[in-house]
């Protein structure tokens, strides 16, 4: 369904005969053509992943990272405009940094969250900025255990079990509804995560792509990590096994 | 429906059109409708999270109907000025003061071309030391009045006149009438019965002035009492 804002489309600050805001919808477009994002909330932490999208052979494989460790206890994967999702996590680097020199211990999560999405929505008030195109999921660990948030173009977060944006959104979030999530460890969440990714990816519009995951969890300590090296490896071999089955049926 | 000729513009920025209208602020009150019910449907999502309750502080509370960040932002600034209030005067924010402050500040908005309207309806709602319980109604326009009942929102105008039959002839109504008068307002403009986890109630009340949201269980106490009455 695309509506064309004919005129009430051109600045964040124009409201539709309808009531909508198209610049801010059409931000989140921007996030839908990205590559797709995963977060899940197991039992016993956070697992994130990202489907890097390979746009030329010369990149280095591990540059170009996705997912940004906020704080010691949590961490941002971004979907959508690289560049916007640069300046979103460092305003979560100094918020965080701010409230424990304010506070003295570490920032609750959804305090974290309330101040990020605060920022984005602030970018839809003001003719002379522009929404942020890019969406964030964000996984912490703190004193109530485990909590993952989506925040959108439009400032609007809210606490989720399970989430993805990205070009694959709604195929993985299909994926996810079928897990148990709440009776699965994060080292069973990372092939989980993984075998979703290889799944929702587009072998006939994107060629090649690379899987970032990470976690935050009791193994890791509580403290947002990339996922172990041989972990990684594992789960990607699970998961092109797990495709291949599936391509035999 | 006639639209202004004024080339177009008064639709972009805050500006009267030649009729005298501000159709800005119009579209804003379409934002507030249009926002909808919140995708509950969504099975990932954690329905904890998802609230149109805020508290400003402990005595005072707002119902945001419209666009959530909008409702967000509007929150944390109203949060921020009642804690200075306190801080300054030393007693604590009435309620319409802090309505006229919501109203205040979007007003500015309909003026100042920089900014949009926020596509809220607020509803704040406390127990004045003078007055007893009060309920003020501020909207994108910088309007805000008093009300023994109002509503906002999709169905609002059923809503309304729902309440109007019930508050006719100006009843004096118990905590109990009070709560479920609202419920039952819901329930027959929403057409469907709902379960305890579908809506979220906030009261303030005499005795106990403090802003609290029910729980789902004192909820199911009072759509049981409901339905054993009709």
């Amino acid at each position: 369904m695309a509506s064309i804002g004919t005129g009430y489309d051109l600045s964040v600050t124009t409201f539709s005969p309808d009531g909508r805001v198209f610049q801010i919808e059409y931000a989140a477009k921007a996030v839908d053509n990205s590559g797709t994002v995963i977060g899940i909330k197991c039992k016993d932490g956070i697992v994130m992943g990202v489907e890097k999208l390979i746009t030329s052979k010369m990149m280095l494989p591990g540059s170009n990272r996705r997912i940004h460790s906020v704080h010691r206890h949590s961490g941002m994967a971004v979907a959508g405009l690289a560049a916007d999702g640069r300046q979103i996590v460092a305003r979560a680097k100094a918020e965080a940094a701010n409230y424990e020199s304010t506070y003295g211990e570490p920032i609750p999560i959804k305090e974290l969250t309330e101040r990020v999405a605060s920022y984005v929505h602030l970018c839809t008030l003001y003719w002379w900025l522009r929404p942020f195109g890019c969406g964030v999921i964000l996984g912490g660990y703190d004193r109530d255990g485990p909590q993952l948030y989506m925040i959108e173009p439009s400032g609007i977060s809210y606490r989720y079990f399970g989430a993805a944006i990205g070009k694959g959104k709604q195929a993985a979030k299909t994926e996810i509804e079928k897990l148990k999530l709440s009776e699965m460890t994060c080292r069973e969440g990372v092939l989980e995560i993984a075998k979703i990714i290889y799944r929702v990816h587009d072998e006939a519009k994107d060629k090649a792509f690379e899987l970032e995951m990470s976690w935050v969890c009791d193994e890791s300590k509580r403290r947002h990590e990339k996922v172990p090296e041989e972990l990684l490896v594992g789960a990607k071999a699970a998961a092109v096994a797990a495709l291949e089955e599936m391509d035999a049926d | 429906m006639s639209r202004g000729s004024g080339g177009g513009y008064d639709r972009h920025i805050t500006i009267f059109s030649p009729e005298g209208r501000l159709f800005q602020v119009e579209y804003a009150f379409k934002a507030v409708k249009a926002a909808g019910v919140t995708s509950i449907g969504d099975k990932l999502l954690d329905p904890t999270s998802v609230t149109h309750l805020f508290p400003i502080t402990k005595f005072l509370g707002l119902l945001a109907t419209g666009t959530t960040a909008d409702a967000r932002t509007l929150v944390q600034q109203a949060r921020n000025e009642a804690a200075e209030f306190r801080f300054k005067y030393g007693y604590e924010m009435p309620v319409d003061v802090l309505a006229k402050w919501i109203a205040d500040k979007s007003q500015v908005y309909t003026q100042h071309a920089y900014m949009r309207p926020l596509g809220v309806v607020s509803m704040v709602l406390g127990l004045d030391d003078e007055f007893g319980p009060r309920l003020f109604k501020c909207d994108p326009a910088g309007h805000f009045f008093g009300h023994k009942a109002t509503s906002a929102g999709l169905k609002e105008q059923e809503a309304i006149n729902f309440l109007e039959k019930k508050m006719k002839n100006d009843p004096s109504f118990s905590y109990e009438e009070t709560v479920q008068t609202a419920i039952s307002a819901l329930q027959s403009v929403l057409q469907e019965d709902f379960k305890a986890t579908e809506i979220e109630v906030g009261v303030v009340r005499e005795g106990n002035p403090v802003f609290r949201v029910l729980s789902t269980e004192e909820i199911d106490e009072h759509l049981t009492a409901i339905s054993e009455r009709d």
